[in-house]
């Protein structure tokens, strides 16, 4: 739907100026109390001592023109136009003694900013420079005006008037409110009925900006004098034929913006939407004459009508009380003094609201001061329940049902609140006015609507916190990303530029190489260095860890190994040849042995020159494993076999590392780390004999674990794994270990090197372990060999 | 000086709950009076005892909910609730019949629902309908009009037989029930219905002397007192149009159509507006606020449907006065009515 779909078409409007008026629903006739105020013409209030105007408005304070000790002028204006808001003027001459926070005309009395203007009783305006004819001003200047002139609506909203003109194509009705339809209030009676022809004007001034096809003054049935006051001033206009006078029956809230629509064009303002939506603009008798005396008179708004009514009050009446007025000032020269006064209601019984103290001053929007007796306006009486009557649906003037709003407010129950249009509701007080069980509707209602708005703001912050946060992580992952490529991208850069620079070798890659070489290197030949029988035994016991983790790793390995062995029993011709050709190898180099790099050299030498026989070997050994897998009797005995020989033959143990370092390179693809490691230790073990026996038991180990492995899938799977075999290995290799040491010691007695103090210090402890650890292990091995066997 | 802070509205109407509750037991008075012009003066009786088990019942469990007490019976509703429950039970039944049904129906069917306003069921004719379902012989024992009684009947015998079942002379209350002729009395939609199933044709039993010895003028004027006092209401706007009209158009059109149908074995529309706990049913006991529907349209459905059952538990059901029954059916239908029925806000779309 388009907003134009909405607009008052030319039969509305012809049915609506041909005098048709509609109803709306519901409305209410509370007693009218208006005799008390409307007898008397309108008094001037007088020129209080003090003036305290507030210039704050939802908490934004605009850029004021004046500082604490300005001497003002009335009619000088105090704040600087800031955006849609209306500037504030001075009511009266004086001296600006203070800019502070004073309270404020609200049933909080929640204090503002206010400029407190100490009067000097003179009264001396500013220079009111009469404007040109407003006929030819064009309307947007007009309009700016108007808010130059500080008019906002005087009807009670306080909404600013010039925002209402700035839509000013496509007005097709111009509604003048001149209802006055609360109890009390009398303002607007008393100014239509005195200041007729100036409120002529100034309809002719919005008429001339707006254009408006049709223009009508609405008022009630009650008010008879000020009906006849504004008929004689209309036939005394020259602009007649445009205006029109309507009278509508007295109802309660027949001035309420939306319900004064509905009884002049018959139409409802859709929900959340304007009334200009419908090319209407309402204003009030008493904007409309503000809107003349500042288009006409250049006077900007500094004083407004303000009814005093209230059986506390001893003279009752309208005054025209200047903007920034303290209520106590009012009540002073209006008060009864015998009477005490228990309640101060701005506004009227049904919509006013009370303040705590006469402090607060007459604000634009203050358009009477009821000050009721108890008696007059008794104290509410206790809530009862609901009796669900329906009373409150049927007085409602926007068709709600009161009756589940209030189910749903005791509740808390947003959703439904808002599923029955609580938003839609104008706190009129028609629904509690009537309600025979006393409840406080309108108050639910607003405790409510205030609920309601909090938890949308909340979940809007917290919205708005969860789309920072996402896009936090999102940012912050995406920079990761960007950083891990530009590293990536240096990298590359660098190992490219490293190539260029020493012709296509990638150096870092072989120092890596090296360097993991040496790590390994030195791991292995830290018992070379020492020669003392704790760092033998800490090497085996590296040896043997290592050895452990390639084996409960690889699996497959193992079995490889298996039948690496195997095929190493089986065919030991092809195995002795490369092994004696591995010692001849390892014998030149450990006569060369001082660098670990030169090791690592002779070692990878040994390895390169040597690969085509290991790559032999292996080849066949996998051959071999393969028809042995099937054959599963063989393994045990030939496990057996190799353990025995192994023990009993170095030759076989050499051959055995030599097939193992074959089988090692082979799996350094999948396991670089205990693959270097086995194929380093293999490797030393190849260079040096002793090295070699630890890297035999190594491979005896594996082998057993792959027999184990192997082992357990023949005997049932319920069987616990049978560690007695494993444990007995462990024993042997200690033995080996040992014995291993001891001849170390014997063979390379001149290598020593001078060890410092810590180091004695620590060998000799290691060495009393160690001692201690191979005597068990011989006892052990006493029993468990008898045990085997 | 501190004033004192209130929310507006400031000014409020001076009609309260306890004046509704008020003006309805006082325009109860007129079919009460001609109700003991014609059976005797116990339903007085019963009305008194109602009352007080009515307003002691609820000042207990107010006491045991810790609510206001004084408060909460000012307004009356206790009073009424008791008062209905009296005018709808025979008026020579027991005392025990009385003290039973006020009780469940305030302690039950109204403060263990949440007390005024919450009660989903009308109480007094939640009552009514546990009393007939329980206590059938003593529900049914209508007394004939005070001229066609073949004994008369003083006060003090009614004062007896309310309290023992038996009269001073020694008559129990069911041998009061037998006319001269050896008929049993009942009410005239009693009698139409059990000679209906004794396959007699309605003109047939119009003419028959039992009818005539039912009591039907009597019932009939009863029903006329009710709806003067039914109509007092509607005039001083205690209660709403819509609900009185649209089930005594209700019906009306509904016998109508039955009668329409089958004119020998249903009654005339005239003949159902008239007889039974018609007009009492239509201004006292639909238009409860707390357990009607609540939105315009949802009243005049809610006539509507009751209405309907109504004549349909009259003319096809067991009991012969349905509107116990129809009005806890049509209550148990109200929130479906109200959600249905919600009027389009200003400014909403169609």
């Amino acid at each position: 739907m388009t907003d134009k779909f909405n607009l008052l078409s030319d039969e509305q409007l012809a049915n609506i100026s041909s005098g048709k008026l509609w109803h709306f629903h519901g409305g209410i006739h509370p007693h009218e109390n208006k005799l008390q105020s409307n007898q008397a013409s309108i008094r001037d209030a007088g020129i209080p001592p003090t003036l305290v105007i507030p210039v704050e408005n939802k908490g934004h304070v605009p850029e004021l023109l004046v500082n604490v000790g300005d001497t003002v002028l009335k009619g000088q204006p105090l704040t600087k136009v800031y955006s849609a808001m209306v500037v504030q003027h001075a009511s009266s001459s004086g001296i600006v003694t203070a800019i502070e926070k004073r309270p404020s005309l609200h049933p909080s009395g929640l204090p503002v900013t206010s400029i407190v203007i100490k009067t000097d009783g003179l009264d001396r305006s500013v220079e009111y420079v009469k404007p040109p004819a407003y006929q030819t001003v064009a309307p947007a200047l007009l309009v700016e005006q108007i808010q130059q002139a500080g008019i906002v609506g005087l009807g009670g909203a306080g909404f600013p008037a010039h925002l209402k003109l700035v839509q000013h194509e496509q007005i097709k009705l111009l509604l003048i409110n001149g209802a006055e339809c609360e109890p009390y209030i009398t303002s607007d009676d008393r100014l239509m009925q005195e200041q007729a022809a100036e409120i002529i004007e100034g309809i002719e001034v919005v008429n001339h900006i707006l254009k408006p096809q049709l223009t009508i003054i609405a008022i009630e049935d009650n008010k008879t004098d000020a009906i006849t006051s504004l008929q004689q001033a209309l036939k005394n206009s020259p602009n007649k034929e445009n205006i029109t006078l309507r009278v509508i029956p007295t109802i309660y809230p027949s001035g309420s913006e939306k319900q004064l629509i509905e009884i002049i064009t018959g139409q409802q303002t859709p929900l959340g939407k304007h009334p200009s939506e419908l090319g209407i603009v309402m204003h009030n008798v008493g904007t409309v004459f503000a809107i003349k005396q500042a288009i006409i008179d250049a006077k900007p708004l500094t004083s407004r009508i303000v009814t005093l009514t209230g059986d506390s009050l001893e003279k009752k009446g309208n005054v025209s009380v200047r903007i920034g007025t303290p209520i106590q000032y009012l009540l002073d020269q209006y008060w009864n003094d015998d009477t005490s006064i228990k309640q101060l209601i701005i506004g009227g019984p049904m919509m006013g609201f009370t303040v705590h103290s006469a402090d607060a001053p007459v604000t634009k929007i203050c358009n009477c001061i009821l000050t009721p007796t108890a008696k007059e306006m008794p104290a509410p009486r206790a809530e009862m329940a609901c009796i669900r009557c329906s009373e409150c649906a049927n007085a409602c003037p926007a068709n709600l049902l009161p009756q589940q709003l209030l189910w749903y407010s005791k509740s808390q129950d947003h959703d439904k609140l808002n599923d029955y249009n609580l938003s839609a509701c104008i706190e009129c007080g028609a629904c509690a006015y009537v309600c025979p069980s006393h409840i406080p509707l309108v108050e639910y209602y607003r405790i409510s609507k205030a609920e309601i708005k909090t938890a949308e703001n909340e979940a809007k912050k917290a919205e708005i916190a969860r789309l920072r946060h996402e896009n936090r992580e999102a940012r912050l992952a995406q920079a990761k990303i960007d950083r891990q490529a530009k590293h990536k991208q240096a990298a590359e850069k660098r190992k490219a530029q490293l190539k260029e620079k020493n012709g296509g070798e990638d150096l870092i890659a072989a120092a890596l190489a090296r360097a993991k070489a040496k790590k390994v290197t030195e791991s292995a030949s830290v018992p070379d260095k020492t020669q003392s029988p704790q760092k033998d035994a800490v090497a085996a016991a590296i040896a043997r860890a290592k050895a452990k983790k390639a084996a409960l790793a690889e699996k497959n390995s193992a079995e490889q190994e298996n039948t690496t062995i195997e095929t190493a029993a089986v065919d030991p011709k092809k195995a002795a040849v490369a092994a004696a050709i591995a010692r001849a190898k390892a014998k030149k180099a450990a006569l060369a042995e001082k660098n670990t790099v030169e090791q690592q050299d002779t070692t990878t030498e040994t390895a390169a020159v040597d690969p085509k026989k290991a790559a032999v070997a292996a080849a066949i050994a996998r051959a071999k494993a393969k028809k042995a897998a099937q054959a599963e009797k063989n393994k045990t005995e030939q496990q057996d076999t190799t353990t025995e020989t192994a023990v009993v033959d170095p030759k076989k143990a050499a051959v055995a590392a030599v097939i193992a370092r074959a089988k090692a390179k082979k799996s350094a693809l999948a396991e670089k780390n205990t693959a270097e490691q086995e194929n380093t230790t293999i490797e030393t073990a190849a260079v040096d004999p002793k090295k070699a026996a630890v890297a035999a038991a190594i491979a005896r180990a594996k082998a057993k674990k792959a027999a184990l492995v192997e082992k357990q899938p023949l005997e049932s799977q319920s069987q616990a794994p049978d560690n007695s075999a494993v444990i007995a290995e462990r024993k042997k290799r200690k033995e080996q270990a040992r014995l291993h040491k001891q001849q170390k010691e014997q063979i390379q007695p001149e290598q020593q090197t001078e060890p410092s103090a810590a180091e004695i210090k620590k060998a000799k402890i290691a060495a009393a372990v160690a001692r201690a650890k191979a005597k068990k292990v011989n006892l052990a091995k006493n029993s468990e060999s008898e045990e085997q066997k | 000086m501190a004033f004192i802070n209130a929310s507006s509205p400031h000014q409020r109407t001076y009609r309260s709950t306890s004046q509704i509750m008020l003006w309805v037991i006082a325009c109860l008075i007129p079919g009460v009076a001609v109700q003991s012009y014609f059976f005797g003066a116990a339903n007085l009786l019963q009305i008194t005892l109602a009352s007080m088990v009515a307003l002691i019942a609820e000042a207990i469990i107010l006491k045991l909910r810790k609510r206001p007490i004084i408060n909460t019976l000012k307004d009356g509703s206790a009073l009424l609730t008791g008062i209905l429950i009296a005018v709808a039970i025979p008026p020579i039944a027991p005392w025990w019949i009385a003290v039973i049904g006020t009780l469940f129906a305030i302690v039950f069917v109204k403060q263990l629902y949440g007390g005024l306003g919450q009660n989903i069921f009308n109480p007094a004719m939640a009552a009514y309908v546990l009393l007939l379902i329980s206590f059938p012989i003593q529900m049914t024992t209508w007394l004939p009009m005070q001229s066609l009684q073949p004994f008369e009947l003083t006060i003090m015998d009614q004062l007896n037989a309310f309290f023992t079942g038996h009269t001073l002379d020694g008559y129990t209350v069911e041998q009061l029930t037998i006319s001269i002729d050896g008929l049993t009395m009942a009410t005239p939609l009693d009698t139409v219905k059990n000679s209906l199933n004794a396959g007699f044709t309605t003109p047939e039993i119009f003419a028959a002397p039992a009818y005539k010895a039912s009591s039907s003028q009597a019932i009939l004027w009863v029903n006329i007192g009710f709806l003067m006092g039914g109509l007092i209401l509607l005039y001083k706007r205690i209660i709403q149009w819509m609900i009185p009209i649209s089930f005594l158009l209700g019906m009306l059109l509904f016998s109508f159509i039955a009668f329409a149908y089958q004119p020998d074995l249903t009654g005339s529309p005239m003949f159902h507006l008239f007889s039974g706990a018609t007009m009492l049913g239509a201004f006292f006991i639909l238009t409860d606020p707390v357990s009607a529907s609540t939105t315009v349209k949802g009243r005049i459905i809610y006539g509507a449907l009751i209405a309907f059952l109504v004549v349909l538990i009259r003319n096809v059901g067991g009991y012969p006065d349905a509107i116990a029954f129809a009005v806890l059916l049509g209550n148990m239908c109200v929130p479906l009515i109200d959600y249905y029925t919600q009027p389009k806000v200003y400014g909403g779309r169609a």
